[in-house]
């Protein structure tokens, strides 16, 4: 089915049983793969499902609503240090992620509505400069173990221990899951129509009755609150977190993964967190190159492609189901 | 030392670092209003510059007087390959794929950068040998004396190409429109690279200034940059003059921050001045709104 005739089959988030068999074999490979990989790409595959929590809020937040941010690793940071402090004090593991997601939700809400006035490169150097001034008090606090950092324990909830690579993949996988599914709906919904509107013509979408206020500040908070459980998660997968790895460079990171994925797309937002995962994984044997490599892949996918490795995807499907046409 | 002369030492030295930071600024301001490019490669187009610089001051043993216009000149070159070979063929023409573009390029080159030079830190030779000069309580190195006068200099001289040069009333037309600048004839292409070599310059000449007070290494100049790009953002992205005023008001807020605040949070302050200062005027102190047509 090249084109959608009926609103419920936009509605529908698997689409024609091909769609159905795709999914069903990616899941069983996602619940099965702990058992046929080694350890460390085990360790890997759990990054790659908390930074593809961060590529989507921030996918949600760019490709949606072309709000720019280039201080995303902030907010992984709040969630990750509010995780420590929750936890510190005695929280349930539960507790302590949802107190992740309330702050930096909040912080959402504090960089959001001053931002309604910016676009363009103010919207980017002020969210670049929240994610810079996140780092900096964080260097300068003692409570939280200041420039040295601070150690993250894995939970063990109910009884069940999540300290090992393998039972802590599930725990992500579930968590990240969950909310990725969430996420694929809200773009579906009334809220990513609106989301787009404003995106496109925010004039337009006002007329249309579109609150520009109240839904650009939602993408800022539903961003910042996916962030912030990634952070959450983040912490306790690489054991011990310090400032100085939420930098600017990882902001940046996060803002190639959705770019390079394809702009607009949630699942570009996915393909493009594996696709620098996987880049950054395969270079670090090459310490000396990586960082040219790195930046000559993101260059040549700029100049070759706009619309991402996804939107490659879309094209060449399309191709497929309308030759000879 | 009394309280008045602290005041004073904080004012000169706050200037002189204003002056880089200046510069640095009107390269990007300069970019940004002709292209709408923010250009995340600044810092590293004049990293590469100085190191043109310190390879010809070190192994060839060049005089200072030499290697420096030569360096600028390198400059010039990289930002017109820049130009030509990944900014005007690039497919994704968007304001945020350029941006990613030049991220990608800062990567590349600070990667480059590193693989040939190393990236421990150099010592770059200075314009003249340092001395430190007194007058009264405050003291005053010869080094950032010139530094700040060089940077002076040359902020005078954009100003000039820009207003008296045949080059520069072209940049400006191209910069207010640039469909209705190229209809009236003017070559568009050659004006962009001329501007991509500008601020390259800019970028290097900034790099150049600022080595001699840190050392020279690939990531030498990531503060100045994003000082720079406040500074850019606090005068007003398409306002050279807001870009020198908006330089100048960060570096002295900055050391007066250091010196009556908290030295800690002296580097997050710039980023709260962005925030306050956008919050009250979106545009910056001297920017103007883009006139949006429906």
């Amino acid at each position: 089915m090249l084109f959608r005739e009926r609103y419920e089959h936009e509605l529908r988030l698997i689409r024609g049983s091909q769609a159905w068999v795709v999914a069903g074999l990616a899941g069983a490979l996602l619940v099965a793969l702990p058992f046929l990989v080694k350890g460390y790409l085990v360790y890997n595959m759990t990054l790659f499902f908390v930074y593809a929590l961060v590529a989507l809020s921030l996918s949600v937040l760019v490709g949606l609503t072309g709000q720019v941010s280039l201080g995303h690793a902030g907010f992984l940071a709040a969630g990750a240090y509010v995780f420590v402090i929750a936890t510190q004090h005695g929280f349930p593991y539960l507790l302590a992620v949802l107190a992740a997601v309330l702050v930096s939700a909040a912080l959402g809400v504090v960089i959001g509505v001053p931002s309604l006035r910016l676009e363009g490169p103010y919207l980017a150097i002020a969210t670049l400069g929240f994610g810079l001034a996140i780092q900096q008090i964080l260097t300068n606090w003692r409570l939280v173990g200041a420039s040295t950092g601070t150690l993250v324990d894995r939970p063990v909830i109910l009884g069940i221990d999540f300290y090992g690579d393998r039972a802590y993949y599930y725990l992500v996988l579930v968590l990240a899951g969950f909310v990725t599914w969430m996420l694929f709906n809200l773009e579906r919904s009334h809220v990513g129509r609106a989301f787009r509107a404003t995106r496109d013509a925010d004039l337009a979408a006002q007329m249309s009755g579109i609150g520009l206020a109240r839904y650009k500040t939602l993408a800022f908070v539903i961003s910042a609150a996916v962030a912030g459980l990634a952070g959450a998660l983040y912490g306790p997968l690489v054991g011990y977190i310090t400032p100085e790895g939420f930098n600017l460079l990882l902001s940046i990171k996060f803002l190639l993964m959705t770019v390079v994925g394809g702009l607009g797309f949630l699942p570009g937002a996915l393909l493009g967190a594996g696709f620098i995962t996987g880049l950054d994984l395969v270079l670090s044997t090459f310490r000396s190159w990586s960082q040219l490599t790195f930046g000559a892949v993101v260059i040549a996918v700029m100049m070759l492609e706009p619309a991402g490795l996804y939107g490659r995807w879309l094209k060449i499907k399309q191709f497929w189901k309308s030759w000879p046409l | 030392m009394s309280g008045l002369d602290q005041f004073v030492q904080a004012l000169v030295s706050g200037a002189s670092i204003g002056s880089v930071y200046a510069l640095v600024a009107l390269g990007l301001v300069l970019l940004y209003r002709t292209t709408r490019i923010l250009n995340f490669a600044h810092g590293d187009l004049g990293v590469a510059g100085t190191f043109v610089a310190y390879t010809l001051l070190t192994q060839l043993r060049l005089p200072f007087g030499l290697a420096f216009p030569l360096a600028l000149v390198a400059a010039a070159a990289i930002g017109m390959l820049v130009y030509l070979l990944l900014v005007r063929p690039a497919k994704n023409q968007t304001e945020l794929g350029l941006l990613i573009l030049t991220l990608g390029l800062a990567l590349a080159l600070g990667g480059l950068d590193a693989l040939v030079f190393g990236t421990d830190n150099k010592l770059v030779p200075t314009v003249v040998a340092d001395r430190i000069l007194r007058f009264g309580g405050v003291s005053l190195s010869l080094v950032s004396i010139v530094t700040s006068l060089l940077g002076v200099v040359l902020m005078l001289a954009l100003w000039a190409l820009l207003s008296f040069t045949k080059l520069g009333v072209a940049m400006r037309a191209v910069a207010q429109r640039e469909d209705v600048a190229e209809a009236m004839g003017l070559p568009v292409r050659t004006v962009l690279m001329a501007t991509w070599a500008a601020a390259a310059v800019l970028a290097a000449a900034a790099a150049l200034l600022f080595a001699p007070t840190t050392l020279l290494n690939p990531n030498m100049m990531l503060d100045p940059l994003s000082k720079g790009f406040v500074a850019a953002v606090i005068g007003g992205m398409n306002s050279l003059p807001g870009a020198v005023v908006g330089a100048y008001i960060l570096g002295i807020l900055e050391l007066l921050v250091g010196l009556y605040v908290s030295l800690e949070f002296k580097a997050s302050f710039a980023f709260l001045v962005v925030v306050l200062v956008l919050v009250l005027r979106p545009h910056g102190l001297l920017g103007r709104a883009d006139v949006k047509r429906v």
